[in-house]
């Protein structure tokens, strides 16, 4: 959530951490519920049948609901479900067995799935789930028949190893038709390696290799703890994050509200800051680094007394003084350095004092300092866009960095803000 | 850690010596462990060791016990004692160590695992149907080993702390439980790791390396973000003290008796630190206030003051964007500040920020007048509990300030000895306000001043 700035000037901060920790406390009392109401299912079919494998594969069943509760949280706010790893095992039973499973689990995960609320969203994903559990399925019988059957770890481990491939293929080609971007972004890829690692676990544990060491139910069951420890890491990560994102725009707000800056500078700064980073070739990290320096460049100005009347604020004391502020962090310190770069002159940035310049938060500084500058000169407008273009074109030479300038223009150019004869 | 203390050298002394004897004897009665689960065992425990996480309260959190437990099934398979012994021994290289050179706590550490390794590896054959039994039940025999293990782990170690600074045992046995409850289920894995190993193959295990170090190198990164958010607000509250210095300190000290107030209603730990950061950010929003009026040592105009007044809701608009912290964010909303009896929706947390605030404000020098006595203080606290401040906030700090031996206010309070200024007698300043209560009644603030009433009422007597 970025900072909004309605009508009245004030910025509102519509949470939406009453949801969020609502809809975890329904996570948990579901995650309850399926436990329970599994455990019953299973004991009632191990008494039914005392001598068949239909108790475990209820309980494996109830596995795969649980995990599509629990779930992976990537950095850009979609997950991969715990599920996917049982799913896998699901499928190396008979195929009647394997699709009555992955169906009957799909179901009851459509009736306690928390979110989404809307049922066409919910059978949307229930679709998707069926969808990658039948590439885990068909890549699964073509890579056995191809590697030969079960005789020795190798061969398993293979055919397994090329299952988890199969289901991700199919999860990519899902988010890429639903316009998401690629699961193996950010920390995607290291979920999916402990998710695939333990999906493989798993279903040796279950199962074993040539007839020896097959653990049965709890194979999965144990081996789901090193997942279930990634899972909470994974949740602790992510909410530890937001609350640290929200910190830094809580006081990217102080300038505003203060009334130095112009309300909504910060966050409007940060986005075209950020465009012009990722049109210079900055990567992400980068890009966050530029991101958090952007929102918070004026923080340093709150903390300075107000210039006497008729001057104006000096705007390096301002960045040094944020500068100052930012470098006792550690992860912010990309940041401070990219803050007191920012009102250096285009050449002077190449001769920083600081040997702890990069050529990145060089690059940084000058990306900031033109969206900064864009920023005063359209005072938010759009249709002041090109005039603020033409003002930052016409200043001397060594004032802003051409190169983005030219992104800039570029990135103008592109949204349709700037209209060409 | 690094230093070793000298008080220890008997003990470690002992264990190495009860080590050595214990593998002799293993040695000599049992038979010798297989070369490749020594060395692949032995190489994963140092790993573990060298990958764990410290946790903010000093816990050192590793994969090693769920190892150990496979590599003791593994050895079990023919009776080796001293293959698990080894194993421990490994567990013990622990490279930040030889680099500070601190061979002590190395030769403790060798000692300590090799002795619980083997005593759980003893344990896991103490009944020799256990661990060839079918699946459910072969899962038994972990729980004699992890008991074995964590006890004689926790024996040494209790006894290592009670030589080294003579604390006491109890102080360490609340550690004891939680400590076996977070064991079993990890040792249950370890068991479905070692016969696993057994049966398919070796491989199998390294598998397992890769979610443990997801998980691993997940959480380490969550602890680093934690502690920048920390830092960071740290970084507000320096800045906060750098527009007002006769703040010097006061956010910390809030949060401080906060925390006691929040520890006397017995808060949960994650309300705590909730409530934590929701004491020293309380103030977050005089950022908004220009210096010259948080300094201002004379009255402020209606205008000023009006300006001043505004970083309540500052705050609570600046806290409300924080998800974590918006329950707790009207801690600075003024229609919240006074306690009111038949307020039950609202959670406590503001009334204690408030309470622990006003007691600050009260004990410590301000632009406009000096610190007042505790014993003063507390009786404003007393007088006032019920009608502007929440009964049992008041309650629980008077009863937790009794207990810690608050006598007078706390040293670092005051600044008399740097006065830029000469402190008036009376006037509205940083937290102040309450001048214009009494005597601007004209100016019509009467109504909606409630935030620091313990000034107010100071100066009316």
């Amino acid at each position: 959530m970025r900072l909004r700035a309605d009508a009245t000037g004030a910025i509102s901060a519509a949470g939406d951490g009453e949801a969020h920790a609502d809809a975890t406390r329904q996570v948990r009392l579901r995650v309850a519920w399926v436990v329970v109401g599994s455990l019953v299912a299973a004991v009632t079919v191990h008494v039914a049948q005392p001598h068949s494998t239909a108790g475990g594969a209820v309980l494996l069943a109830a596995g795969a609901v649980l995990g599509e509760l629990l779930v992976l949280r990537l950095d850009d706010g979609t997950g991969l479900p715990l599920s996917y790893a049982v799913l896998i095992v699901l499928i190396t039973f008979s195929p009647a067995a394997a699709i009555a499973l992955v169906l009957g689990a799909e179901l009851v995960a459509f009736v306690v799935r928390v979110e989404p609320r809307r049922l066409v969203a919910r059978a949307r994903i229930g679709i998707q789930r069926i969808l990658v559990a039948a590439g885990a399925l068909g890549t699964y019988r073509v890579a056995r028949h191809t590697f030969g059957g079960h005789e020795h770890l190798g061969a398993v481990l293979g055919v397994l190893a090329v299952t988890v491939v199969g289901a991700l293929v199919v999860d990519e080609l899902l988010r890429l038709a639903t316009r998401k971007r690629s699961g193996l972004a950010g920390r995607g890829s290291v979920a999916w390696t402990a998710l695939g690692s333990c999906a493989v676990l798993m279903s040796v544990g279950y199962s074993g290799v040539n007839g020896r060491g097959a653990l049965g139910v709890w194979g999965p069951l144990l081996f789901s703890i090193p997942l279930l420890a990634t899972w909470y890491s994974f949740e602790r990560l992510d909410s530890i994050s937001r609350t640290y994102r929200q910190t830094i725009e809580a006081l990217a707000m102080a300038p505003e509200l203060g009334g130095v800056v112009r309300m909504g500078h910060a966050e409007r700064v940060a986005a075209l800051a950020g465009d012009i980073g990722r049109e210079l070739g900055l990567d992400d990290t980068n890009i966050d680094d530029l991101e958090t320096a952007a929102l918070l460049h004026h923080l340093g100005q709150v903390t300075l007394d107000e210039p006497a009347p008729g001057t104006r604020v000096d705007l390096r004391e301002v960045a040094e003084v944020t500068a100052a502020l930012l470098r006792d962090i550690e992860p912010l310190r990309a940041a401070a350095e990219i803050v007191a770069g920012e009102p250096l002159g285009a050449r002077d940035s190449m001769r920083h004092p600081s040997s702890r310049i990069t050529a990145a938060v060089g690059a940084s500084s000058q990306a900031l300092k033109v969206a900064s500058a864009f920023d005063d000169f359209t005072e938010g407008e759009d249709a002041r866009s090109a005039a603020a273009l033409e003002a930052l074109y016409s200043s001397p030479g060594y004032v802003y960095n051409s190169r983005a300038l030219e992104a800039l223009e570029r990135i103008l150019d592109r949204d349709g803000r700037v209209r060409r004869a | 850690m690094s230093t070793f203390p000298t008080q220890l050298r008997w003990l470690t002394g002992a264990v190495l010596g009860a080590a050595v004897a214990v593998a002799v004897i293993c040695g000599l009665l049992r038979p010798a462990p297989a070369a490749l689960p020594l060395v692949l065992f032995g190489a994963l425990m140092v790993f573990s060791e060298h990958r764990r996480v410290v946790l903010p309260n000093g816990v050192a959190v590793s994969a090693s016990l769920m190892i150990c437990m496979a590599a003791i099934v593994v050895f079990n398979r023919n009776g080796s004692l001293l293959g698990p012994l080894l194993v421990g021994v490994a567990s013990a290289a622990y490279l930040p160590h030889l680099r500070a050179g601190s061979r002590g706590w190395i030769a403790f550490n060798a000692g300590v695992f090799a002795l619980a390794y083997t005593a759980a590896a003893y344990a896991y054959g103490v009944v020799p149907h256990w661990p060839v039994a079918e699946m459910p039940e072969a899962l038994v025999a972990a729980v004699p080993a992890t008991l074995a293990f964590v006890l004689v782990n926790w024996v040494l170690l209790a006894a290592s702390y009670v030589i080294e600074d003579g604390r006491p045992v109890r102080e360490l046995a609340h550690n004891l439980g939680p400590s076996l409850v977070q064991a079993v289920p990890f040792a249950f894995v370890g068991v479905c790791l070692g016969r696993l190993y057994l049966d398919v193959g070796p491989a199998i295990v390294l598998l397992l390396v890769v979610p443990i170090l997801v998980a691993r190198d997940t959480f380490a990164a969550y602890l680093e973000v934690k502690r920048a958010n920390e830092e960071t607000v740290q970084m507000l509250v320096r800045a906060l003290e750098a527009k007002d210095r006769y703040t010097a300190g006061h956010a910390e000290r809030v949060a401080n008796y906060a925390r006691l107030i929040g520890e006397e209603l017995r808060f949960s730990p994650a309300r705590l630190e909730r409530l934590r950061f929701a004491a020293l950010m309380h103030d977050i929003g005089k950022l908004v206030v220009p210096n010259h009026l948080l300094n201002k040592p004379g009255k402020l105009t209606a205008e000023e003051f009006a300006r001043v007044r505004m970083h309540e809701a500052v705050s609570a608009q600046m806290l409300s964007h924080i998800d974590f912290l918006a329950p707790v964010a009207q801690s600075s909303l003024s229609e919240h500040t006074v306690y009111q009896p038949d307020d039950a929706k609202h959670p406590i947390e503001p009334y204690i920020v408030m309470v622990a605030d006003a007691y600050d404000a009260m004990t410590s020098t301000r632009s406009y007048r000096q610190a007042l006595p505790f014993d003063v203080a507390i009786a404003e606290l007393r007088e006032k509990a019920g009608s502007q401040f929440h009964p049992e906030c008041t309650a629980a700090l008077i009863r937790a300030l009794a207990r810690e031996g608050h006598e007078a206010a706390p040293e670092d309070a005051t600044v008399d000895d740097h006065w830029a200024i000469t402190p008036p007698e009376v006037g509205v300043g940083s937290a102040g306000l309450g001048d214009l209560i009494t005597d601007t009644g004209p100016l019509g603030f009467e109504t909606d001043t409630n935030a620091t009433d313990a000034d107010r009422s100071e100066h009316s007597r």
